[in-house]
Formats: C-alpha cells, structure tokens, sequence
C-alpha cells in the first residue's frame, strides 16, 4: 500500500459515496483526487454514448424469431428423443461385448468421460413405447449410421437429451 | 415473502407491444412458474418483458445490430433450454443476465481475436479530440472503446453504467464481490477515459 486509497474507495469518490475518513485523504492528496477526476471524465463519456434504439417494429419480430427458433429446437428434440432407446440398446451392446471379451478385466473409467448407466427392466418399455402425438418416428436400425447423419445442430441437440436423461432419477 | 431485490422489473419496457406486460414482481414470478410448466405464451411475455435490456447489453458487447440480434436471441433460447433448472433461488433478471454475460462472452471469444482487447491499464496517450461528445460518430467511438475494454471491465462497466444495476445486482450477476465490482468500475471509467485520448477536464 502506498498510502493512497484504494481502487474500490476511488469509485466510492466518483460514486458519491465516500467515508469522512477517506474524503479527507482525498481533499489532501492531488494523486488521489486526479485519479478520481480523470474516472469521472471517464463515466462523462460512458453515459453519453447510447444504443441506437431499433424500429418499434423490431421487437415483435425480435419475439418471432426466438419463437421460432424455440420451436426448431422443440422438433429436433422430439425427433431425436427416438434415439434414445436405440443408443441406450447399442451401449449396453457395447459394455456386454467388452465384458465378454474380457471379463476379468477391471473397468475403467476417465472421470471425464460420461458413464451410461446400467440397463434396467423398465427401460424395455422405452424400446416398445408408441411414438406420442406430434413425434416424428426415426427409423435406427444402425445405430451407428443414424449418428453418422446427423447435422452439427441434431449432434448438439441430442446431446443435450443424453445429459438430460442421465441426470433424470431412474 | 419475497425479499429479494429484483432489478429493473418494474422499468416501462418501450417499443414493445407484448400481449400480456409483465408490471410486478408476483407478474414475473407466476410467468417463470408457467413457463417451466411449458405455456410458450408465458415464455414469450419473460421475452417481451427482457428483450430491450437483454439486446442493448449485447449491442455494448459488439457494437453492431446484426450480432447483438443473434446474441439477444441466444440468450432467450439457452434460458428457455435452462429454464427447469432456475429454481429462483436468484432473481429471474439475476440468472438471464448471467446468461447473457456468458453468452457475450462466449461470442466474443468465438468472433474476435483477444489482440483486439485493450490491456488491463492504458498508459495515458492524451492526443487531442474533440472536447464533448455529443455526435453519433463519437458516440459510436465511445461504444467501440467499451466493447474493447477488458472482459471484467467491460461487463461490470455495461451492467452498472448501462443497465443501471446496483453493486450488488452486478455482483451477483458477475459472481463476483462488490469490492471487486468497484475496483473494476473505476479502472474501466479510467481505462475508457485513456482509449479515448480525453485530457483531463475535457470530458465535460
């Protein structure tokens, strides 16, 4: 400390909102009080530099795009909710499969990679579930393939549906 | 009871023309509560009620209409994706205007290379400009001077200075502490001052 206020008592000083004991370091020290002057100059500009306001038009439209958007987002999701079981079916393949090959081998895993947990009975029902109104059915044999298809904006969308799903209670 | 202070909730939202105004707190709070149980048109009226604050604070960060649209609209989208997880324990205003402080940032980081950053402290240059700012150009320099200032800066500057916020409300939005909130406001006024080439005196 060099004995000059600190930054958080300065913008006290600009703010209005000093203490007696600082005010009069401040009315004291020149250090002190151009520092406080040059950040009012600096709040001066700030305030006089506003947002162009758009069209009132824009905001109605502004609503409509977010809305559609959410709506876009919605039908990705309903899709690819479909896939859920299908995945779900293929990781439970793939932890068989490794198991089988080597079953006294310990399991590892990286803390950072997500864990499918295990496969329980009431999940068949996910499998036979009829598709609900306004789903569209996504026909995945191939689990891999169906992935290979996907766009960058499904890829994330689904995503999302796994973390939801594994973080649901089960 | 509710206690907490909800910043900017009762401020008139112009050029909007939303079906239903959001004018109270227990508006706001019963329109989170539809809108987690899936009513859209509750969604849309948390829009209606936001979307100026949200845009003009995303507008700070760029500087240009087209991406604050973008950004304004990411964060409408990421809150109605979050929005089963707000559990109010923080102001809805509160928890949007992290959002829109990540997705800012976020975006910057994605667009523009961190060179384009002024650093933490400008040494003064002190060039003569012009002695008050009172043209849109100026003012387009100012707003462009803003946008360059430092991460923490710049938000805690757009959210005190701009969106007329408490130390309190920026610090809970920042996750921060009002101690560093008021250190940040003061070397962003000053470092602004500085990117600005303003002599002492001159600003006013």
């Amino acid at each position: 400390m060099s004995g000059h206020l600190a930054d958080e008592s300065l913008w006290d000083a600009v703010d209005g909102s000093l203490g007696d004991g600082d005010r009069r370091h401040l009315e004291a020290c020149p250090a002190c009080a151009a520092r406080v002057a040059e950040a009012r100059e600096g709040w001066a500009l700030a305030e006089q530099a506003d947002v162009p306001e758009p069209s009132p038009l824009y905001w109605d439209a502004f609503r409509r795009q977010v809305d559609a958007r959410i709506r876009g987002e919605g039908s990705t999701r309903r899709r690819l909710g479909f896939l859920w079981p299908a995945l779900m079916a293929g990781a439970t393949a793939v932890v068989a499969a490794v198991t089988l090959i080597n079953p006294s081998a310990p399991v590892r895993v990286e803390t950072a990679v997500r864990v499918v947990p295990a496969w329980s009975p009431s999940d068949a029902a996910l499998l036979e579930r009829p598709a609900a109104a306004g789903e569209d059915v996504l026909e995945c044999e191939d689990v891999a393939e169906c992935l290979a298809d996907l766009s960058d904006e499904e890829t994330l969308a689904l995503a999302e549906i796994l973390e939801e799903d594994l973080r649901a209670p089960r | 009871m509710m206690t907490q202070a909800l910043p900017l909730a009762l401020r008139a939202v112009d050029g909007t023309s939303a079906p239903d105004v959001i004018a109270t707190r227990e508006d706001e709070r019963a329109a989170v509560q539809a809108a987690q149980r899936g009513e859209r048109e509750a969604f849309d009226r948390l829009v209606a009620r936001y979307q100026r604050d949200i845009y003009r604070l995303c507008f700070r960060y760029v500087n240009n209409h087209e991406d604050a649209n973008d950004m304004a609209q990411d964060v409408f989208l990421r809150a109605y994706k979050a929005l089963g997880r707000f559990r109010g324990d923080s102001a809805f205003s509160t928890w949007l205007y992290r959002i829109a402080v990540n997705t800012c940032l976020n975006f910057k980081a994605a667009r523009r290379p961190p060179a384009d950053e002024l650093p933490e402290t400008l040494a003064d240059r002190a060039p003569a400009v012009s002695t008050r700012v009172e043209q849109e150009d100026e003012a387009r320099r100012v707003r462009e001077a803003v946008s360059r200032l430092p991460e923490k800066q710049r938000a805690t500057l757009i959210l005190k200075v701009y969106q007329d916020m408490t130390h309190e409300e920026v610090a809970r939005v920042l996750g921060s502490t009002v101690g560093t909130v008021k250190a940040n406001l003061f070397h962003a006024l000053g470092n602004l001052r500085k990117a600005l080439g303003v002599r002492t005196g001159e600003a006013r």
